[in-house]
């Protein structure tokens, strides 16, 4: 039922960003997604979305992360590893508290 | 002191001259704080030199026997060119972690590798300080 | 890498459907790794410089390193890079290496290079085929979406369930090795 709604409205409130352009892969997005995806599934998280972009110009900050949740202003993570993206998830994805050591902006 | 340079072709054996510095790899990693992903390997070998490059092809045509090669590659082919080359042993920098077939590999053939979490440019610069040089 | 990077200019160009198809024979040491999308194309005169990494254009921003390090890597490997495309139908990227080759750069994990693209892009349609020596493995999403029924793509047991598929279906067939290399370490 929650899925269908989901669907309806298109929309899932919170949007996480990894940044996949050539920079991006070279520095380790790809397995950063797999283990955002992972620890999402892990969490049991319906209200995600995780989607991709391309170079954003900051290529020595790779891999970068944005999160966006509702109310609350944009954070991006930089040079975020496997270990770093599950404890993102957890710490503010799920729990709400930006994990401040990991950031490299917020708007 | 002066230096003497001894050209070699790839593969020959170095001549060792009087005077030149050479450290076990136990030595040099405990100094330097390397992490050994091939716990029962023996690290007791000598270093005298090191040759740093991530194209296995350079390191091919290039490397000397006893070389300690400093590289970012993690794959099973790394010790395909330590075994063919005689070298004493891999450094893997910037934090790479050898992929599981390329330790279960390197432990076979006794190919010691360390990991380290410095870039090439400092961990060499670092070598270089300690004595171990690239000349060949 | 060069995969997935190469895919990202299929879907920047809005591709639906993204065929990636590799080959590799023993027998001629080559290994063939294509890149077909249903793309918008790229304009004739440019497909040349796609290659180029001193090429950049306002409107087709999706080209960047990627290319030309694919371009490098493959003629690093005695091998080369095919740009085929025709604007409004897609785009072909061919791309040769010598297998045995010490350069060549390892295929990589790509049960999760797949699971990251098919759940990262739940509207594009994806087609996996990897040949080794006449043996093949394949995964299309077309079929999976079938199985799948009323669960999306983008629902994460999907994720792993494509990365085991695919880790056992490459291990069947023996793909992604360096067969003369690996006789130096018997």
């Amino acid at each position: 039922m929650q899925r269908e709604i989901d669907l309806r409205s298109g929309e899932k409130p919170i949007k996480v960003v990894i940044g996949m352009g050539t920079c991006g892969i070279a520095a380790g997005a790809r397995p950063v997604m797999a283990a955002i995806k992972d620890e999402l599934s892990r969490q049991k998280t319906e209200n995600v979305t995780v989607t991709q972009s391309g170079c954003a110009g900051f290529c020595e900050q790779e891999p970068l992360v944005d999160v966006f949740r509702p109310g609350e202003k944009k954070v991006t993570y930089g040079k975020v590893n496997p270990e770093k993206a599950r404890r993102i998830v957890a710490d503010h994805i799920v729990g709400g508290r930006v994990v401040n050591e990991f950031v490299f902006a917020q708007e | 002191m002066e230096t003497i340079k001894t050209k070699s072709e790839p593969g020959a054996k170095r001549i060792s001259l009087a005077g030149e510095k050479k450290m076990k790899l136990k030595e040099l990693a405990e100094q330097l704080g390397w992490e050994l992903k091939t716990p029962n390997v023996p690290v007791e070998a000598e270093v005298r030199t090191g040759y740093a490059s991530d194209l296995l092809s350079d390191v091919l045509a290039n490397s000397i026997e006893g070389d300690l090669w400093v590289t970012r590659q993690t794959h099973l082919n790394i010790v395909a060119i330590a075994v063919m080359r005689d070298l004493s042993g891999i450094l893997l920098v910037n934090g790479a972690q050898p992929e599981p077939d390329t330790v279960e590999k390197a432990a076979e053939k006794m190919v010691p590798i360390f990991r380290t979490p410095l870039p090439t440019f400092e961990i060499v610069g670092r070598l270089y300080q300690l004595g171990i040089v690239g000349e060949r | 890498m060069h995969i997935l990077d190469v895919v990202q200019n299929s879907l920047a160009a809005r591709a639906t459907l993204v065929e990636v198809r590799i080959r590799e024979d023993l027998q001629k040491d080559l290994l063939r790794i294509e890149v077909k999308d249903n793309g918008r194309g790229i304009p004739g005169e440019l497909t040349r410089r796609v290659t180029d990494p001193f090429f950049t254009s306002r409107t087709t921003r999706e080209v960047g390193l990627g290319l030309p390090l694919f371009k490098e890597a493959a003629e690093r490997c005695r091998g080369h890079l095919e740009v085929e495309s025709q604007e409004g139908q897609g785009t072909k990227i061919i791309a040769h290496f010598q297998l045995d080759h010490f350069d060549r750069a390892p295929l990589g994990d790509m049960g999760e290079t797949l699971a990251v693209l098919i759940t990262g892009n739940p509207e594009v349609d994806f087609l996996y085929e990897h040949e080794v020596d006449g043996q093949s493995y394949r995964l299309e999403t077309r079929e999976m979406r079938e199985i799948l029924g009323s669960v999306g793509l983008d629902d994460p047991s999907v994720l792993c369930f494509i990365r085991q598929d695919v880790q056992k279906g490459l291990k069947k067939i023996g793909a992604a090795t360096f067969p003369k290399i690996m006789e130096v370490l018997k």
